[in-house]
């Protein structure tokens, strides 16, 4: 049903998503046999590619060619696709979508020059875009998410951090990646700098909401519809927007403290996943979600008129109101 | 150049390096940042005997070795459960210094650069997993493969500045440095580069993967001695340096084989 209504929503991008995919398919095309065969993996697992999309959206409030923007398009999710290589050898991820990751299906060495690989062809993908501020903009952002990571990783099994201390981590995990989308959509098609600055306030609150949906789902969603079991995000000891709610409450605090000091049996997580499913936890943390894509909307209207409008509105509720 | 003044700058290089990716917890948990100091070497190796070098190959050079300390802090990662922080900080301690050399690179900024590092990771990361693939496997096969691993940056870098005249020697000087390096590390049992299954037709034990390296190193030696004898693009100061560095490298082996 989800996939429908993605596959609806990109109707009008599709000769260009089409572009892409086989853009993506040739980038990481290797010697390697192995490598192709990681790849193959990744690019059947598929994905929303959000990422391209929003460049796509964004490019055409400037001189749309499809020939150069693919140039910005592909970058952006092959970092996408490296960055969860790498993400998955880091959290010990076996599954991703239900499909067995790379360093699952060979060593997390392989995955290691795998991301590396899909990194460089990202670089050199970029390069096709001459103009220094695309660049500049890219490795801030490259930047940007490892740090992220990295405050992740510092801020694991901490249950006293603040709502600040989970804004700061989701922004660079998440919403840079998608700020920066749309920012070098707009940049790469030479659109006003206001208007890009906009794109790029916009990517940042659809973003911002996005993660805060996904680490809703996390909870809400079935083991099969996640491809992992829910709860995983606690169990690895991040302590997400829900569970900071949930912390609250003195009947759930124990369970979670115990999730993420693990490990839990199969009866406790979902002992922990009923607790937090039926209280308030979930629907605050929404209601934050709401607050931020109501901020994206507002920077839509904001933006010169223009028919793809439309398109940035749909996408971003769809992204906001995702139910897996 | 003397010996004194190539030091001084391949540490003043190294320290620039130090400085820009330095990162507090990547630093506390993932360690100091390993820098190859005879790619140091290498990449001012035209500063050294005299050609242009610029503010803007200093940068580039250091971008260089920032790539190869990214793609060597990669190496570092086990193949199974790297579920320790430190594993984990080590991951993004390479993904950390990748962006850094890309963001340095784009503030320069050189894309061209850019575009042609971008092929040499391509490349080297491509060959590091061959070495995991069951191909027919031959030990020059595999010298090969390491030689591009550890040569290619360089040669990208020399290629893109117009120093290939200089890429023979750098090729050569690397294999050397790098082998004997490796070759330490494999007698610690703490080697990052996979010389599991070095060939596909005979097994070798480990001394005897140790014993044949000895013995490239030692040929290899020979004959970079020789280029370098011969070379007319060298300075006869900057001669007595290398000469002078592959001896002590030699004597050093010499200690560990006999040790």
């Amino acid at each position: 049903m989800e996939k429908m209504k993605l596959k609806m929503l990109y109707s009008g991008l599709k000769t260009e998503i089409d572009i892409i995919e086989r853009e993506l398919e040739t980038a990481l095309n290797s010697s390697s046999h192995f490598l192709n065969e990681a790849s193959l993996h990744l690019l059947k697992a598929g994905g929303k590619r959000i990422r391209p999309v929003f460049v796509l959206l964004a490019a055409k409030f400037g001189q749309y060619d499809i020939q150069r923007i693919k140039n910005v398009a592909v970058p952006l999710e092959l970092i996408h696709m490296a960055s969860l290589v790498h993400d998955d050898v880091i959290d010990d991820s076996d599954l991703r979508r239900g499909r067995p990751t790379v360093k699952a299906q060979f060593n997390n060495r392989i995955a290691m020059y795998d991301g590396d690989f899909i990194f460089a062809r990202a670089l050199d993908y970029m390069t096709n875009i001459e103009t220094p501020q695309a660049h500049k903009v890219l490795s801030n952002t490259m930047v940007e998410i490892c740090v992220g990571e990295i405050i992740q990783i510092e801020d694991k099994k901490i249950v006293d951090q603040t709502i600040r201390d989970y804004f700061r981590r989701i922004k660079r995990k998440t919403a840079v990646l998608i700020s920066s989308s749309c920012e070098l959509g707009a940049i790469a098609a030479g659109a006003p700098e206001d208007v890009t600055r906009r794109l790029s306030r916009f990517g940042y609150y659809v973003g911002m909401s996005f993660q805060i949906i996904d680490d809703i789902l996390d909870f809400t969603a079935t083991d099969k519809q996640l491809g992992k079991p829910a709860g995983s995000d606690l169990m690895q000891g991040n302590v997400t927007l829900p569970a900071l709610y949930a912390l609250e409450d003195p009947m759930i605090r124990p369970l979670i403290e115990q999730t993420i000091n693990g490990p839990i049996t199969e009866e406790q997580r979902q002992q922990l996943l009923k607790a937090i499913r039926k209280s308030s936890a979930i629907k605050r943390a929404g209601d934050l979600s709401d607050q931020y894509l109501a901020k994206a909307l507002k920077e839509v209207e904001r933006l010169p008129d223009n028919p793809v409008k439309k398109s940035l509105v749909d996408i971003a509720l769809f992204m906001g109101k995702r139910k897996f | 150049m003397n010996a004194a003044k190539t030091e001084l700058l391949v540490t003043e290089l190294k320290d620039e390096i130090y400085s820009k990716l330095h990162h507090r917890t990547l630093q506390e948990y993932a360690g100091q940042p390993i820098i190859w100091e005879d790619q140091l070497f290498y990449l001012l190796l035209p500063n050294f005997n005299g050609g242009q070098w610029t503010a803007h190959h200093q940068v580039a050079a250091s971008c260089v070795a920032m790539i190869q300390t990214a793609l060597t802090t990669h190496d570092l990662v086990m193949e199974h459960n790297a579920t320790t922080k430190a594993q984990q900080l080590t991951v993004l301690a390479g993904d950390y210094y990748s962006g850094m050399y890309y963001a340095t690179l784009a503030s320069l900024p050189n894309i061209q650069l850019v575009q042609a590092l971008s092929t040499a990771v391509a490349d080297i990361s491509e060959r590091k997993t061959a070495l995991y693939e069951p191909n027919d496997k031959t030990f020059s096969k595999w010298l090969e493969q390491f030689e591009v691993i550890v040569s290619k940056a360089v040669e990208q870098f020399y290629h893109h500045f117009n120093f290939g005249s200089y890429t023979p020697l750098m090729k050569k000087g690397m294999l050397i440095g790098r082998l004997f390096d490796e070759l330490k590390a494999l007698e610690n049992n703490s080697s990052t580069i996979r010389f599991d299954d070095i060939t596909s037709d005979e097994p070798l034990s480990n001394e005897q993967v140790i014993a044949k390296i000895h013995h490239v190193i030692q040929q290899e030696a020979t004959c970079y001695t020789t280029q370098i004898h011969a070379s007319s693009l060298l300075s006869d100061e900057l001669k007595i340096v290398m000469l002078s560095r592959v001896e002590a490298l030699i004597s050093e082996q010499q200690l560990t084989r006999e040790g």
